[in-house]
């Protein structure tokens, strides 16, 4: 390309930029991008999930903690519940024998972390703690829990120390406030229940096992 | 003198006039193509980690439902391969305006003849009340895996875009057709209005190209309020197609109008 032709070049590209032709289009573009995030804010309040927090799908991925190890015994008679650190949801602390059947023992679990697990529900109450703890497990899981009978032993190992509950009556309960009822009026109770049907499918009452503390160290406030 | 200050003027603001038509035609027309579009977000809403995602959870929730019930997984499973609806389906039958969710009557059925059919074969006895809540319980499941919940906002939004759509493609066209009619009549040589009009059109290419690029620099749409987080990537990516599209757009119209008001200053010359 020769000298001239690329000055001609660069003149009118010069001339284009810095004319009406561009200049006019870059300043109307920029008021009209202004506006665009101007109004934004107002017109997306109409969009969709923009607001409070939509679940589409319930997806749960808790992931499982543990913090049991085996054969922890305490020689105390009593713990202070405010020396034990707070068991977070999902945590394996613990673990169950019953009849020679052991399995994991969780807190507060969620439905696919409670699979061939005893799943102690969140109402405050810890085992060897005064009131009624109430552990569930899955029908599929429910064997040993069935087959005990009155005056059996439930042993019930935990990350703050061992425990022994007896049994002190096996019951039916048609709904949870029932099943609720069961463990009333027994100092340290625990209450494990599971579907109370024995056939295939989602029965609609529970089967209740009601356990008082023999031995282990009691929980105090 | 005055004349033909007046003319500048209302050059100019028929170039905003047609910018401004144009944002709001390709604005229109680009959300209902993608957002609201089936086959747009279908590809968003099918990508292999949701459909790994769902799978997933579709695996786990039947196994706590095998626990439960005492029905091993693989009935369910086989229920399940029975069927072929999945997250595509549900992205299908949120935009025909149906219950997105796929919980159905069928699916209970389908669930609860399985489940009596392995029973039956195992010459196992059963409740038919039982095995009808743990059918529901299957499809409640399945509709939390691969349905959609709680869409009511998104079905109103869909709604409301399809309603407006032609209102606003209409005001779009009609602003460009009237601000180039005007400025054709401006002109007594015809030739001179096309600067103007191109003017208009880069005004938008321009706004086309600084809004996608803003809009990816400040992430608009990044962190939409949805759960699970896989759903909401996948509708922050759509989003951050959708003004990739735009920069496209914006990149072509402004280079054809560059490059026609380059000609026209050579013919000038």
């Amino acid at each position: 390309m020769s000298t001239d032709n690329r000055g001609l070049l660069m003149n009118r590209f010069t001339k284009l930029i810095s004319g009406r032709n561009i200049i006019v289009p870059a300043v109307i573009a920029v008021v009209i991008t202004a506006a665009f995030f101007a109004v934004l804010p107002i017109a997306g309040a109409s969009f969709p999930f923009t607001g409070d927090t939509v679940v589409a799908a319930q997806h749960e991925t808790k992931k499982v903690n543990s913090i049991y190890s085996h054969a922890v015994q305490s020689s105390d008679k009593e713990v202070k519940k405010s020396s034990l650190s707070k068991i977070k949801n999902d945590t394996v602390f613990g673990e169950i024998s019953i009849d020679g059947d052991t399995k994991e023992l969780i807190y507060n679990a969620e439905s696919k972390n409670a699979v061939k697990r005893y799943n102690l529900s969140d109402n405050g109450v810890l085992v060897g703690e005064i009131g009624c703890s109430y552990i569930e497990c899955y029908k599929s899981d429910s064997d040993a829990l069935k087959s005990i009978r009155n005056g059996g032993i439930v042993k019930i190992d935990t990350s703050y120390g061992a425990y022994q509950y007896k049994v002190i009556k096996t019951a039916y309960a048609k709904n949870e406030f029932q099943l609720s009822a069961l463990g009333e009026d027994i100092g340290r109770a625990v209450v494990l229940y599971t579907d109370g049907s024995s056939s295939p499918g989602i029965g609609e009452s529970y089967y209740a096992v009601v356990c008082e503390m023999i031995s282990g160290a009691k929980i105090v406030e | 003198m005055k004349l033909k200050t007046a003319r500048k003027i209302l050059c100019i603001l028929f170039s905003v006039l047609i910018a401004v038509g144009s944002c709001l035609f390709t604005g229109a027309v680009l959300v209902k193509g993608t957002l609201c579009s089936e086959k747009y977000m279908t590809k968003f809403f099918s990508s292999g980690s949701i459909e790994q995602g769902n799978k997933n959870n579709l695996e786990n929730e039947l196994k706590v439902l095998a626990a439960q019930s005492n029905i091993p997984v693989r009935v369910f499973e086989a229920a399940q391969s029975l069927d072929d609806s999945d997250t595509a389906s549900a992205v299908k039958r949120l935009f025909e305006n149906h219950d997105p969710s796929l919980y159905n009557k069928a699916k209970i059925e389908l669930f609860e003849n399985m489940c009596k059919e392995y029973l039956d074969g195992n010459n196992i006895k059963y409740d038919d009340v039982q095995i009808h809540r743990t059918a529901v319980r299957a499809t409640e499941i399945f509709a939390n895996s691969y349905g959609f919940q709680n869409t009511q906002t998104v079905t109103s939004f869909i709604k409301n875009v399809n309603e407006n759509y032609s209102k606003y493609t209409s005001l779009g066209l009609m602003l460009i057709m009237v601000s180039v009619l005007s400025v054709v009549l401006l002109f007594s040589e015809k030739k001179n209005a096309v600067p103007v009009i191109l003017s208009g059109f880069m005004s938008a290419g321009f706004a086309y190209v600084l809004i996608a690029v803003c809009s990816i620099i400040f992430a608009v749409g990044k962190n939409p309020a949805l759960y699970p987080q896989i759903y909401a990537d996948a509708l922050a990516f759509s989003v951050r197609c959708l003004f990739l599209i735009l920069l496209v757009i914006g990149i072509a119209v402004s280079a054809m109008c560059v490059s026609a008001l380059s000609s026209i200053e050579k013919m000038r010359h």
